[in-house]
């Protein structure tokens, strides 16, 4: 009784939300839910439960009109809910993006492959900054410039090889500690 | 004719008689006159050598002596200590000789300066010829230690320290020369700015700024080396020094002499910087 009860609730809700149903996502669900009716009957029919005649009927009829399928009935099989369809996808999309990853990854190891035996490319060539060229003055050849620049590198040779600590004469280490016991 | 034989052949003798003494007093000659920096050196580094030996036969007898202590133990102890604080005092010796021909060499250092440390040197050198010859009427073990520690003290009270103030002296005269060189280059530089600042081939004043600079470095080059030569003046004997330590002392002498240095480079950096920008357009 109560069953019927809920049966017609279902059928005047389902006949209120039938315009309003539009979306591809619920109807893909009201497919499923045909789909999971019929798996259903075919368990019935082979099982051959003892079911009450009035389900019986119930039943037949949903499978004629299925918007009148008792909610109760199909507690044993998942439901099919707004909530679930993005699971679904998501499944979907996890499952892509594996496969994705997969091929990737054999793309990527057989590019490996490749590469052993590629042809080591020689460096492009690139622009080097040149030094700039400074023109010579007409002071570039003079004598006295020249004696200067002689003057500097050998002044500059001597301050190098200066040796200010004079290492070789370092103070003696000696024992200047005698004592017997 | 036999007589006159006997004649040459006395002559010929009597000539390599005279002539053989005069050959080896020039071979003498010759190596007096060969005695350098280097040579006094190799005599020191010989006799460092020796002394480490006998110190090692020393301490050797030295540890048998106090093991045993028997007679023949103290009587090697006593003949190695003995051979030991000879070579001590030969590395004393020749150790101030090489400073010494170190000093003679060292260009820079006026006569006065070098004179007054060799008088110090010397003086230091005859205290252990002295010290060495005395040795040998030490009799025991305990003239021996006292000997050794008249030397210890003499060495670490004033040898020790002119032989540092030498070593930090040298240097100077090498600075020295070296700033004037310096000095004597920028003049020409100078000179040839203003040459050619006359001729108006160039302006000139970049380059005259450039070499104020260097006389600027050359200038703060004196001034180091007059701080480290009031550094001099640390090196007084031990007894009156307090716990300032010669090498501490000798080391901060020639850190300054470096920094002095360091600028004569920079000056050396910026004139060579000037003769470029003269010899380019």
């Amino acid at each position: 009784m109560d069953n019927q009860q809920s049966t017609n609730q279902l059928n005047q809700v389902s006949h209120q939300e039938v315009p309003q149903k539009t979306s591809p996502i619920i109807l893909f669900s009201q497919k499923v839910e045909k789909i999971l009716v019929r798996i259903k009957s075919i368990f019935v029919r082979s099982s051959n439960s003892s079911l009450p005649s009035q389900s019986q009927s119930a039943l037949l009829e949903s499978q004629a009109v299925p918007q009148a399928v008792n909610s109760s009935t199909l507690s044993y099989l998942p439901k099919t809910t707004k909530a679930q369809v993005p699971k679904k996808k998501l499944l979907v999309i996890l499952l892509g993006g594996v496969f994705v990853i997969v091929a990737l990854v054999i793309a990527m190891s057989f590019g490996r492959k490749k590469d052993k035996f590629s042809v080591i490319l020689s460096p492009s060539p690139s622009p080097t900054p040149t030094p700039s060229i400074d023109l010579p003055s007409q002071y570039a050849d003079d004598e006295d410039i020249r004696k200067i620049k002689e003057a500097i590198e050998s002044l500059n040779q001597k301050i190098n090889e200066s040796d200010f600590k004079n290492d070789k004469l370092r103070i003696p280490t000696l024992d200047w500690e005698v004592k017997f016991r | 004719m036999s007589i006159l034989k006997i004649f040459s052949s006395l002559l010929i003798f009597v000539f390599l008689f005279l002539s053989l003494p005069i050959s080896l007093c020039a071979q003498e000659a010759e190596l007096d006159q060969k005695f350098d920096f280097e040579r006094a050196y190799q005599d020191y580094v010989f006799t460092l050598d020796v002394y480490n030996t006998k110190h090692s036969e020393y301490v050797l007898s030295k540890a048998q002596y106090e093991q045993a202590k028997t007679l023949v133990a103290q009587s090697k102890a006593r003949e190695s200590a003995l051979s030991m604080l000879a070579a001590r005092d030969d590395v004393v010796i020749t150790y101030l000789t090489a400073v010494r021909m170190r000093m003679v060499e060292a260009e820079g250092l006026s006569d006065t300066v070098k004179q007054g440390i060799f008088s110090r040197l010397d003086a230091e050198v005859d205290w252990f010829k002295d010290h060495k010859a005395r040795l040998s009427s030490s009799g025991t073990l305990k003239d021996l230690e006292e000997d050794s520690a008249e030397a210890a003290n003499r060495f670490g009270r004033l040898s020790q320290t002119i032989a540092y103030e030498a070593l930090a002296t040298i240097p100077f005269g090498t600075l020295s020369l070296l700033r004037q060189e310096t000095s004597n280059i920028l003049k020409g530089i100078n000179e040839k700015i203003s040459q050619i600042r006359i001729n108006g081939d160039k302006d000139t004043s970049k380059l005259e700024r450039w070499a104020f600079e260097v006389d600027g470095k050359i200038t703060r080059s004196l001034d180091k080396e007059i701080e480290a030569q009031s550094l001099i003046v640390n090196f007084v004997p031990r007894d009156r020094q307090g716990k300032t330590s010669y090498f501490q002392n000798f080391n901060d002498i020639i850190s300054k002499l470096d920094e002095s240095r360091q600028l004569l480079r920079d000056a050396i950096g910026s004139m060579k910087e000037i003769i470029r920008n003269i010899t380019t357009v």
